[in-house]
């Protein structure tokens, strides 16, 4: 990739339509978590796992 | 003719959220609004701002209102009344005054024949509900496009499960496009709900999703242009959504939806610093940590260089930044967005001497939140500009820049060993910066 990082090929996950229904289509609109939760689970799916360093 | 005419009238009449048909054909617009206006009365307690109507389309004279009567601008002046009604009882749907007012809309009004974009739209978050099922009974036969998918439901009776909904707004642009001009209105007028605003941000945010999966397949040229089109039939929407500062829901929904568009839909640098920019003009303390989190999924997808000018200002402006991208490290990556951030403070430190983004770089770095090539670029931009240092038009700058220096020469473990070894592969003698500096950066490398 352009900026000579050698793990960026691998560092976008792959997120399938199933995943996202699992975070939405959970009980009636009425009855969903805070849009605050749900936006955290989105972008949990589409972040990259933490660089290995800064985990310790 | 006059019987035919007749019956055709009584059938209209009978269409009603509440009662047989039977038994809706044989009542009075005294009984109905009696009823509904009950119903109404309800309503006022819970929210004052329905009192407004009781002096237009629950007022009694309105008993008397026949639309076939009125003229064009009449119409249009209430149809406008009876949207911004409809607007505000969405909320409350669930509750049977709601439903109550609402019949008199029906009856009354024929908003299922006059209003039916916007009568089902309000309906719409509560398709699993019963009441869904009877609106969807009393609809005539000849929908808008956009909600042709609702005949198989109406015809079985049966509620539309959510997928058929998003199925609809990945595969029919003008249903996605209604959805998003209706929660739009509704946001601007006030009249937002949680359940709303969940309910658009789920079906827009799986439907953009699959857009995009679908815009991929083929050859690579059409690939792009398809995902450009997704991207930019979704871009007013974004726009709009992010410019309402008051509605935070409405604005996590955007977040989500730009999420997915740079992670599926390959977009260019240019268009996501403009979201970037997007997400923090408008955010408030809120949407602040979730914007941060949209920010690096954003930055994750953009080229590795400088965050703009703009973006660098309002980041600095965000309370214990640094302690805000460390706690978001543990989570996900967002090197991308604390590299594009130290250059861009690095660059303001070159060009205007301003020291306050310094602290932030050393903790950025110290944090190890950067990949380590990462790391020696910022370090070595460092060394950089303490070369140039002009010390007569600033001397306060040396002083701050060579206890940073120091501080992150002296940094312990890997990360530590990564700015030493940047140093020494920089291309300034680093012998004489330490005289300009008056200080001392070359360290026996820690055991």
């Amino acid at each position: 990739t352009q900026d000579g990082e050698g793990d960026d090929d691998n560092e976008h996950p792959v997120v399938t339509q199933q995943q996202l229904s699992e975070i939405f289509d959970i009980g009636p609109s009425f009855a969903l978590p805070p849009m605050e939760e749900m936006f955290y689970q989105v972008a949990g799916l589409f972040s990259s796992k933490p660089l290995a360093q800064s985990v310790s | 003719e006059k019987s035919l005419n007749l019956k055709a009238q009584k059938a209209a009449h009978s269409k009603s959220l509440i009662f047989e048909p039977r038994v809706a054909a044989s009542q009075s617009f005294d009984t109905i609004y009696t009823l509904c206006h009950e119903g109404f009365q309800e309503l006022c307690l819970l929210d004052g701002r329905f009192s407004d109507f009781q002096r237009d389309i629950f007022s009694e004279q309105s008993k008397d209102e026949d639309r076939t009567q009125m003229t064009a601008t009449e119409n249009s002046e209430l149809d406008k009344r009876l949207e911004i009604f409809l607007g505000l009882v969405g909320g409350r749907l669930r509750l049977s005054p709601a439903v109550k007012a609402v019949e008199w809309l029906i009856r009354r009004f024929r908003v299922h024949e006059r209003n039916t974009s916007f009568l089902i739209m309000t309906f719409l978050p509560y398709h699993t509900l019963p009441v869904f099922t009877t609106l969807l009974s009393i609809l005539p036969s000849n929908l808008p496009q956009e909600y042709k998918f609702l005949h198989p439901y109406i015809r079985s009776h049966t509620p539309p499960p959510r997928h058929a909904i998003v199925h609809t707004a990945t595969t029919n642009p003008s249903f996605a496009s209604a959805l998003n001009t209706y929660i739009l209105r509704i946001c601007q007028s006030r009249q937002n709900y949680p359940a709303l605003i969940a309910f658009w941000a789920g079906v827009m945010t799986e439907a953009t999703g699959g857009m995009l999966d679908k815009a991929r397949s083929g050859r690579k040229a059409v690939q792009q242009q398809n995902e450009q089109d997704v991207v930019l039939r979704l871009l007013p929407t974004l726009n709009e959504g992010l410019a309402m500062k008051k509605v935070p829901d409405l604005r996590l929904g955007c977040y989500m939806l730009l999420s997915v568009m740079a992670s599926k839909g390959g977009l260019d640098d240019k268009l996501l610093t403009a979201m970037m920019e997007a997400v923090v003009l408008g955010w408030t303390g809120e949407t602040t940590i979730p914007g941060l989190v949209c920010l690096s999924v954003l930055a994750q997808h953009r080229g590795a260089k400088q965050i703009t000018k703009r973006l660098a200002k309002e980041l600095l402006k965000v309370e214990n930044l640094s302690d805000l991208l460390i706690e978001l490290s543990k989570q996900r990556r967002v090197d991308r967005l604390a590299n594009g951030l130290c250059l861009a403070l690095v660059e303001r430190l070159r060009k205007n001497g301003d020291i306050s983004g310094l602290q932030i770089v050393e903790r950025v770095i110290g944090s190890q939140l950067l990949s380590d090539p990462q790391c020696c670029v910022i370090v070595k931009a460092l060394v950089l500009v303490a070369h140039q240092i002009d010390e007569d038009s600033n001397p306060t700058l040396g002083p701050h820049l060579a206890s940073s220096l120091v501080a992150l020469t002296q940094l312990p473990d890997h990360v530590g060993s990564v700015v030493r070894g940047a140093l020494e592969t920089t291309e300034v003698d680093i012998d004489e910066l330490e005289l300009k500096l008056n200080t001392s950066l070359q360290r026996i490398e820690a055991p």
